[in-house]
């Protein structure tokens, strides 16, 4: 399922995929990192339905928000 | 010589058949109809009448007095059970006879001869002006429930809808939502029919900005927001593929980008959301329970920039919710989540032109602010759904929550078109104030304060010394 991951800004794609790949997740294609503030920033990702307690020891990937469907209200 | 056309009303016709009868036979086929009408207009026998093949004789059941047979036969119509056949008193056969010939037709025994004038229809040209006459077709009887439920009343015109909101009172001052651009968060908008001037698009993304059907739900919206604000541009943000936060959480970025380089668009639209509530145990980070979720955080910032966020309630009211509603998202307490739940953004339920609640309107209280819906705005209307609009009869009018609030999004534009210092709570706050109390008094979790009116809040905003842009 998909996920948005929020990490340090200090953090590049190519460490945030190598850290990733541990959780057997990989960075969705097209998706570019959004900053939400000076610090932090969030990328959607693909990976297991139980990534957040996968990864819950992670000290790089502080939050794992769900990336949910949503619908259009016709 | 020149014929005019008349009715003839002959006495004592067909004494041997019944009125509906006999209607039907002459309905069946022309041959018949004027096979019919010759042996009818016998007593006109010599003065070249000709039958009208156009149209058929009509029976009359003659006076309809009260107290009589025949009216008490025609109340009985009334009744879901078939009636019995009536016995006819005159019959009338629309037909053509030259001028010099009508006096000597009038003298014949058990004949009147009646005019046959032109009718015109009262079609409305087309343009603004026309379509403002049409609107005078208001229908204000609210029902004793105030709920519109499968099957729904009837679409209205756009210019109801106009009429409703009173746009005209500020469009009259000028102000009909120009320099303003909406950005449309949706599933793409048609940049022929619509005026889509910028918005982003994923480089991967098979579908640019401005491309997508004039049937997408987006060109709906777009639609829409047009209502009350004709003159406002659009940007068009599609979603690639199926919506979710993700998506919605890179066009907010992609909004706030656009708003950092010029500071448009100033609002956007968002006609979507969840229909369902997840157990939070099991899913503690769902949109629907974190208030810190990186979408919410990102609309905050929105508005923070100064950008409006208007947001559909949803469309899982108890009354007669959308098929696409888990139940878990069902009703009071349920239906109002996620960002559309956010004490930042405008949410919007709906309403019919009569300003019944539509029963899958989703109600309140709000999962993150209890005081959601804020206001109610209008739906069901030819916007760009209907009898001769831009996305045909797809379906039958503009329809759900998602219509009502680019409605509502339209008439934000056209406050800033002449506020343009009005901040997102402050265009939310003079919403709220002027809006038409329907309901219980105050704010209620099915309309919110009331339905959006432009004039009282353009006029409150005058009288209060609102710098005029």
């Amino acid at each position: 399922m998909r996920w948005l991951i929020t990490t340090d800004r200090s953090l590049n794609l190519s460490e945030l995929e190598g850290i990733l790949r541990k959780y057997n997740c990989e960075i969705v294609e097209g998706s570019e990192p959004i900053p939400l503030n000076t610090t932090e920033q969030v990328i959607e990702v693909e990976g297991p339905e139980d990534l957040p307690s996968l990864a819950r020891q992670e000290k790089d990937l502080p939050k794992i928000s769900p990336s949910s469907k949503m619908e259009l209200y016709r | 010589m020149a014929k005019m056309k008349v009715l003839v009303e002959l006495q004592g016709a067909a004494p041997q058949r019944q009125a509906f009868e006999l209607f039907a036979a002459m309905t069946q086929s022309v041959m018949d109809m004027e096979r019919e009408a010759s042996a009818l207009l016998a007593p006109a026998a010599g003065l070249g009448v000709e039958i009208d093949e156009q149209s058929c004789p009509v029976p009359l059941l003659g006076a309809v007095a009260v107290g009589t047979s025949v009216a008490s036969a025609l109340a009985a119509f009334a009744t879901p059970t078939t009636n019995p056949d009536m016995s006819l008193e005159t019959i009338v056969v629309p037909c053509e006879v030259d001028r010099s010939k009508v006096d000597e037709l009038r003298s014949r025994p058990g004949v009147t001869v009646w005019p046959n004038s032109p009718l015109t229809l009262c079609q409305q040209g087309s343009g603004e002006n026309a379509a403002f006459e049409e609107a005078h077709t208001l229908d204000l009887a609210r029902s004793a429930a105030g709920l519109d439920c499968r099957p729904y009343r009837a679409g209205v015109p756009i210019a109801t809808i106009r009429e409703l909101l009173g746009v005209q009172r500020v469009w009259d001052d000028g102000f009909r939502g120009q320099n303003i651009i909406v950005g449309v968060i949706d599933e793409g908008v048609n940049g022929n029919a619509y005026p889509v001037v910028g918005g982003f698009s994923r480089p991967e993304a098979g579908q640019r900005w401005g491309t997508a059907p004039v049937t997408s739900h987006g060109s709906m919206c777009a639609a829409d927001i047009l209502v009350a604000a004709p003159a406002a541009r659009l940007y068009d943000y599609p979603f690639l593929g199926v919506p979710n936060s993700g998506g919605a959480l890179t066009m907010f970025q992609a909004v706030l980008d656009q708003r950092r380089r010029d500071g448009t668009p100033q609002l956007t639209n968002n006609s979507y959301g969840f229909v369902g509530v997840p157990d939070q145990n099991l899913w503690p980070n769902h949109e629907v329970w974190d208030i810190n979720h990186p979408l919410h955080r990102k609309i905050r910032e929105v508005t923070a920039s100064g950008a409006a966020c208007f947001f559909a309630a949803g469309n899982c009211g108890q009354n007669c919710p959308s098929g696409n509603c888990d139940p878990s998202g069902i009703g009071p307490g349920r239906s109002i989540h996620g960002s559309n739940s956010l004490v930042e953004v405008i949410t919007v339920a709906a309403v019919n032109s009569q300003n019944e609640r539509v029963g899958y309107s989703s109600q309140g209280p709000g999962m993150f602010e209890p005081n959601k819906p804020d206001i109610g705005s209008y739906t069901h209307f030819f916007g760009n759904f209907g009898p001769g609009r831009p996305g045909g009869t797809a379906q039958p009018f503009d329809n759900g929550t998602s219509a009502a609030t680019p409605v509502a999004a339209g008439v934000g534009a056209l406050l800033l078109s002449a506020f343009n210092d009005l901040a997102p709570e402050q265009l939310k706050a003079l919403l709220m104030e002027t809006s038409t109390e329907i309901g219980s008094p105050g704010w209620d979790t099915e309309y919110g304060q009331g339905v959006i009116n432009a004039a009282a809040a353009y006029i409150s905003r005058v009288r209060r010394g609102g710098a005029i842009a």
